[in-house]
Parts: structure tokens; sequence; C-alpha cells
């Protein structure tokens, strides 16, 4: 039997969810430790010392942002929330708090190993990402500021760099509003969301095969948005 | 009756005509008789009510009918008569004026037109009434002597005293005793004096004198005694008729009303009239006895007026003045009783206090108090079924939705049920294919049920107003592309075309809810649409508005249907397959798209006589700052 792929730690109080979470990560080579309620998530935090931590908002002594919070404190350790739908506003503060993605309830495990998959080689690497990225026939090369399509060079403005930029460096993640408004135009702009719904506009339309039904560059409603790692199913 | 109308119509009143019947009334011959059926049948047509009022006394009946109602005019023809029968016996128009309070009296004479009289102008014979009986027996007295006169010659002596004796009679009958005996000492008087002789002398000579005379007082008072008898019996048998027409008529205005409120007005009213009081009505509310009609208007009782109230609710006895118990409040209570028990209480104070009712009146009272209680409890009943009737109606609805939801809940739980419990039973080997299928199932069953979940939330959360749209700025084509994404998969088999107008202006929506309009629809048009059909997303700027449409090319929509498919839980009936789903998606859509300031519509058929568009209008907001213009070297390095 080979080694794990990592450890991780699942926190929800639903056994039938713990349950389901927990085959299905065993069958994918993870290894599994629960935790049902947000005080015993933080123990087997120092304890087991997991690889990723995948926790569910709605815990029944704590709240959920605030264990993210407390893990915050002393850890860095990639942390993937479980919503309930129509709670958008959790999912943003839960990133702002800390957290790497969400998911929403009910999701398929096919997404899960996917953010976690994106959860893990983001904390692996050093906070400088992989120099070259590549999607379908999308290239990006950070060192030398060079996009190509194709094997064509695509023209981007500095700012539409500055975004796609972000947005690979999160590669597999979502990105918030805020997060992309602060990083690319500065702390000023954080209300401005109407730049970011042009420019994608404009990245999506150089980048994507079919602009109007996009598959890399994709909007997390309310949330912000994520480009994917690989090509979809 | 005309003129009355014109009269009633012009003051804006009710009309009543008035057919005294009097005792000569019933030997009318038929034609006669259809005259006055004829009157009183104009009368209803032309609009007003009709009322026969037996009583010999008719100008006395007129009045106290027009009193107890209220009423304020009188119309009435006058005949025309020679002077000298006015003197005998004064007409209807005189006698009304005279004894008519202030009532206006109308007259109509003729083809002219009806002169006003008021109540002011004396009639032109002025008379007191208190002579006037003895004044006609001294005619009819005069009259016989006059008639003996003429038979003088032709007959004995002692039968002309029968004559005499006519007029005796006739004063008994007609006026009672002391005119009767009046009529006969002065008969027995002319009879003696022109008669016997010596005539023109006052001499009683012969024994028959005397009898004669005493035959005449005994005949005249045993004649007034006995008319006397039959006119109180005449009288009383009037009265009694009067009491059941009165409660005749009460109860047809009872059965008139047609709610609680006018029934009880009318109670109040007509008791009140025919009594000659105040009348209150208490009904039980919340536990207590409440006023709940009154006439005159009336709004609070006094503290003594409660308590009898009161108890004569708990106890089903009367109570209050007049009664045995509680004497010092100023209301008689009556409680409305009936078979089933008490239903209120009726409560009256008399105009003059100190006269009770006597039996007959308080009678009257009685019977109407048990027609008013009848009435009330039918008016309760009445509310009760109706109300029973809608809640049975709300019922019936609430349990069709229920079982609409519980199937919509139930068929995907089913699938996934069945799948699973497939897959995990021992006796069966699947091939990996079939195994595929039905776990698809299970996930596509799952997913569906995840749908409908949602928009049950949704639903919900709209009719709660609990929903709250939280709107940013978005780019058409993002949100179209997107909820494609989500779609995609059971949208599967048709071809879907995007037309989007290019630098459409940014929307201000909230992005999920939208999604979920947008998505609704395309589920909607992979419903309906058949396979290899075009399923179109358009977008177009249209002067101020920005339209969004999703074009289907299925069987359509009916027209009576277009607007009704947005009503929550409202499936378009067909006959040969019922559609999968509540009916709540359209409905949610509306709401969405209404919350956000727009409208949509749906449009059937397009082409071809098939296909629909649900067409989105948002209106086009003032744009936000623009980016600013790309600035060189402005990229952070990583």
């Amino acid at each position: 039997m080979s080694a794990p792929l990592a450890r991780v730690l699942i926190v929800d109080d639903e056994p039938q969810i713990r349950r389901f979470l927990r085959t299905s990560l065993d069958a994918h080579g993870y290894e599994v430790v629960e935790a049902e309620d947000g005080q015993s998530a933080i123990k087997r935090m120092t304890v087991e010392k997991p690889d990723v931590l995948v926790l569910d908002l709605g815990l029944p002594d704590m709240e959920g942002l605030d264990v993210i919070k407390r893990v915050r404190e002393w850890s860095d350790v990639p942390i993937i929330v479980l919503t309930a739908r129509n709670r958008e506003a959790d999912k943003i503060e839960a990133l702002d708090r800390g957290a790497d993605d969400y998911l929403t309830k009910p999701f398929g495990m096919g997404e899960l190993m996917a953010r976690i998959r994106a959860a893990l080689r983001h904390r692996v690497q050093a906070k400088g990402a992989a120099p070259v990225f590549k999607l379908g026939t999308i290239v990006v090369d950070l060192v030398k500021r060079l996009v190509t399509r194709d094997g064509e060079e695509v023209k981007l403005s500095p700012r539409e760099y500055d975004l796609l930029r972000v947005l690979v460096q999160n590669a597999g993640r979502v990105v918030t509003h805020q997060q992309i408004l602060k990083e690319v135009w500065g702390p000023a702009h954080l209300d401005d969301t109407q730049y970011l719904r042009v420019y994608v506009g404009q990245l999506r339309q150089k980048l994507e095969p079919d602009p109007e039904q996009p598959k890399y560059l994709m909007t997390e409603p309310g949330v912000g948005y994520r480009l994917r790692e690989d090509e979809p199913a | 009756m005309r003129a009355a109308r014109r009269l009633a119509d012009m003051l804006d009143a009710r009309w009543t005509a008035a057919y005294v019947e009097m005792p000569r009334h019933y030997r009318l011959d038929d034609a006669a008789k259809d005259r006055i059926a004829g009157a009183l049948r104009l009368a209803e047509q032309l609009g007003g009510e009709t009322v026969t009022l037996p009583g010999s006394d008719l100008p006395g009946e007129l009045l106290r009918y027009a009193q107890t109602h209220n009423m304020t005019q009188i119309v009435i023809g006058k005949a025309q008569r020679p002077r000298w029968v006015e003197f005998c016996r004064p007409s209807l128009v005189h006698e009304l004026l005279r004894r008519s309070q202030n009532i206006a009296i109308h007259v109509l004479t003729g083809e002219t037109e009806p002169e006003t009289a008021t109540p002011e102008r004396r009639p032109l014979l002025r008379r007191h009434p208190a002579a006037q009986p003895y004044i006609s027996s001294t005619a009819a007295v005069v009259v016989a002597g006059l008639v003996a006169k003429l038979v003088e010659e032709y007959v004995e002596l002692p039968n002309l005293s029968m004559i005499f004796l006519s007029a005796v009679l006739f004063a008994a009958v007609s006026w009672g005793l002391w005119p009767s005996i009046f009529a006969s000492l002065l008969s027995a008087t002319v009879y003696n004096f022109f008669f016997i002789p010596p005539i023109y002398t006052f001499t009683i000579a012969t024994p028959e004198e005397v009898l004669s005379l005493c035959i005449f007082i005994v005949v005249a008072i045993l004649t007034s005694q006995l008319a006397g008898r039959l006119r109180t019996y005449a009288e009383g048998a009037q009265r009694r008729v009067r009491t059941t027409t009165a409660l005749f008529e009460f109860s047809r205005k009872l059965a008139a009303s047609p709610t609680l409120d006018n029934l009880l007005w009318a109670i109040s009213f007509h008791v009140a009239a025919a009594m000659q009081a105040k009348v209150v009505i208490l009904l039980p509310e919340d536990g207590m006895l409440a006023i709940k009609g009154s006439y005159p208007p009336e709004d609070t009782l006094g503290p003594a007026e409660q308590g009898a109230a009161q108890w004569a609710w708990d106890h089903g006895e009367p109570a209050g003045r007049y009664s045995a118990t509680l004497p010092n409040a100023e209301m008689l209570f009556l409680p409305l009783k009936t078979g089933q028990g008490t239903v209120g209480v009726l409560g009256i104070q008399r105009e003059k206090q100190e006269t009770a009712l006597d039996p007959g009146e308080r009678r009257m009272l009685d019977a109407m108090v048990d027609q008013a209680a009848v009435a009330v409890e039918r008016a309760n009943l009445n509310e009760e079924m109706r109300a029973a009737r809608v809640l049975a109606e709300t019922e019936k609805l609430r349990s069709a939705l229920l079982s609409s939801i519980s199937h919509d809940l139930r068929t995907p739980l089913a699938g996934i049920l069945g799948s699973a419990s497939s897959l995990l039973s021992n006796d069966v080997r699947f091939s990996d294919q079939a195994r595929r299928d039905l776990l698809l199932t299970v996930q596509e069953e799952a997913e569906r049920l995840n749908r409908f979940v949602g928009n049950l939330l949704d639903m919900t959360r709209l009719e709660s107003g609990a929903l709250q749209v939280k709107r940013d700025w978005t780019e058409i084509a993002d949100l179209v592309g997107t909820t494609l994404g989500t779609v995609r998969s059971r949208l599967a088999g048709r071809e879907i075309r995007i037309d989007i107008e290019p630098g459409l202006p940014l929307i201000r929506v909230d992005f999920l809810l939208f999604q979920q309009v947008l998505s609704n629809l395309l589920d909607n048009a992979g419903k309906y649409a058949p396979a290899g059909s075009t399923v179109s997303v358009r977008a177009r700027r249209e002067d101020a508005e920005v339209v969004i449409e999703v074009i289907d090319e299925g069987p359509g929509v009916p027209p009576d249907d277009l607007e009704r498919i947005f009503d929550k839980f409202y499936r378009v009936k067909r006959l040969d397959r019922q559609i999968a789903g509540t009916g709540l998606g359209l409905s949610i859509c509306r709401g969405l798209v209404e919350a956000h300031g727009g409208r949509i519509t749906a449009r059937s058929p397009v082409s071809g006589g098939r296909g629909a568009a649900f067409t989105i209008r948002l209106p086009v907001e003032p744009q936000p700052e623009t980016p600013p213009a790309r600035t060189t070297a402005a990229a952070d390095t990583p």
C-alpha cells in the first residue's frame, strides 16, 4: 500500500457527510481523520497535524468562521469550507479570514477532489508560483510576462495581465472580487466590481475558445472568479 | 300614485301605498276589489311598498301607521263632494288635517297638481269634536220626524214611533250610549210634540206615551250596549289583525336583510318604531356582551344597564325596568332565545318611561323578540356556513398543493432509492454499463431534487419578503455563460444558440438570483423543447431597456395561459402527458425579476405555430465610472 497522498481532517457534525467523505477520500488515497465540532477540530489539528482541513461552516458549538480564525493564528494549513446555498456572505468572510476555497452543499466529489488538490499544491509551492502555467493551448510565463495561445502571443494590457497573473497564482482556487481588486487596482477600489466585469470580459474574449461559454475563467457567483487548472471533464 | 312617486323621488325617500280595509269593503263587488288590487300593484310597479291596514277609522288608521313608521308626508286624493255632505260628514282630508301632527298632507284634486296643506290651516268647517255625535243624532231624529210626518196619514199613530225607533237605533249603533239616549229623549219629545194629540204640546196623557218613551230609552240603552260591545270586539279583532300584520311585515323585513349588520339594524328600527322606544341589541363578542345594533344609534350602556343585560344573558330571563330583576335599570332587557340557546339580548327603553307595557304590547314585543332571535341565529349560521366553506376551499387547495409538492419530492427520491437499493442487492450482478446507468440516475435525480428544494426555498423567501437582493454590476454575457455551464447537461440533445449584442451596458443585479431566473427558464426550455431543436438565448438593447430572451421550439403555450403560467403552481393542462414539476419555476422568475425592477412576459407561438419565448426587460441604469485608461508601468511585480 502506497503512502497516503495527504492527511485530511474533515470536520462536520453530520455523520452521513463524514461517512461519504471518508469513504471517497480514502478511496482516492488520502488518510482521513474526523472531528464533529469546533473544539475537537482545534484539538485534532494540534495533535494530528493534517495537511488539509475540510471544514463545515455550520457547526453546533462554535462558528466555523471562528475555527478558521483560531487555526490561522498558528497554522497556514489549507482550509476548504463547506457551506449551504445562498450564504455568499459567509463564503466571502471565510475566504477573507484565510480559507483557501469553498464548496456549496450539495456538491460532487469531483469538485472536492479538485479543490483539495489545488489547495495542497499551492501550499506545497512557495509563495512564488510555478513560473509557467499551462491550460489547454494557453501558456502563461510569469517570468517573461508572456502569454501565448496556440503558440501565438496574446497582447494584454498591463491591467489585464495583472488580473490574469492573480488568477494564475491562485489557479484552481477561488479569488474573491475584493482580493483581485486590491491586488490589481489597489485598496481604494474595493467596490468597483464593474472594473472586474469589463476586464474579465476582455480576457475571456482573448483567451477562451468560446468567450460566451467560458470553460477556463469561471465566475463564482457572488464571490469572485476561479481559473481552472485543468481541462474540464 | 304617480304624484306620490314623484314626490318621493324629489325628496329621495321611500314611499308606501296604504289601503285601509274597512268593514264595508268586505262587501265590495269584484270590479271594485279588482280596482283596488290594481292600484296596489301599480304602486309596487312604481317602486313603492304596499300595506293593507284593517280598521274602521280611516284617518285614524292612516295616521297611526304613518306615525309608527316615521312617515313625514301623506299624499291623498280628494273627491269632489257637495258642500252639504261635507257638513254632515267631514271628509277624509279634513280629518287627516285635523289629526295629523307633524305630517305634511298633500292633496290632489282632480287633474291638478297636489297642493300642500300645512297642518296649521284649519279645514273649512270648524267643529267641536265632542258635539258632533249629538248634532248628528239631532239630525237623525229630525229626519225621522219628517218621514213620520209624511206617512202620518197612512199609518196608525203608534206605528209612527217605529220610525223614531229607527233613529234611536241608528244613533246607538253609530255613536254609542249617550248620543243614543239623547236621541231617544229627543225622539220621545218630538213624537210627543208633533204627533201625539194634542199636537204641538208636551203632554204625557196616556200610558202608551209613557210606555213608548220608556221603550225608546230601553231600546236605546240595550242597542247601544250591544253596539258598543260589538264595536269593542271589532276593535279588538282589528287590533289583533294589526298586530299580526305588523309582525308579518317585521318578519318580512328581517328575512330580507342580507347581512347580520343589516338584520340588527332592521330589528332595532322596527321594534323601536312599533314600541315607540329606544332599542339596543347586544351580541356576545370575545366572551362579553357588546352593542351590535341600536336605534337610535348608541354605543355604550350605563353600568346598571350592563348588569341587567348580563343577567338577562346569563339566566335567559328578562331583567331591568318593569321586571323582577334589577328594576332600577333604565332599560328592559329581553334575552333572544331560540331552541338552541340564547343568541343575544335586546334592550328597550320607552320614550314615555312611566308607562309600562300593557299586556297586548308586551305580547307583541315578545313575538318580535322571538322572531329577532331566530333571525339572528339564522344569520350566525349563515356566517358559520360561509366560513366553513372558505375553510374547506382553502383546505382543498392546501391539500392539492401538498400532494403536488409531495409528488415532486418523492419522485426523484424513488429514483434514487430504487437505483441505490438495486446496486446494493446481492441477487444480481450488474454489468459496468448497467451499474453506471443506475448511478447516473442517482446523481441526476438527486440534482433534480436539489433544484426543486431550491425552488421551494426561493418561493418561501419571496413570499415572506425575506429575499435580500444584493445588486452588483454584472455583464450579461457572463451571466448567460455561467448559467449555461450549470444547465448544459439538462439541455443535452438540443442545440444552444447564443446571440448577445456586443457592447451591452452592465446591469445591476444579484448574480445568483438572476442566474436562478435564467436557469429556471432554460430548465423549462429543456423540458418542453424536443430533442434536436434549438434553444436560443438572446440579449439586446431596446431604448432604455435591456432585453434578455430565452426561446424554445417546443409545443408552445396556449394564448389564454400566457399570463397564468406565471402563477404559483400553475401547470398548463395537457391531455397527452403531464410534464413533471410543481410549476414554481416561472412564478419564481417573475418574483425575482420584479424584485429587480424588471418585467417578464411570455410570447407564444414564436414561429411556424410553435415555440415559446420568455422575455425579461430590465431598465438600463446609469453606467458606473469606466475603469481608468491603461497607464504605463502600472503592473505590480509578483
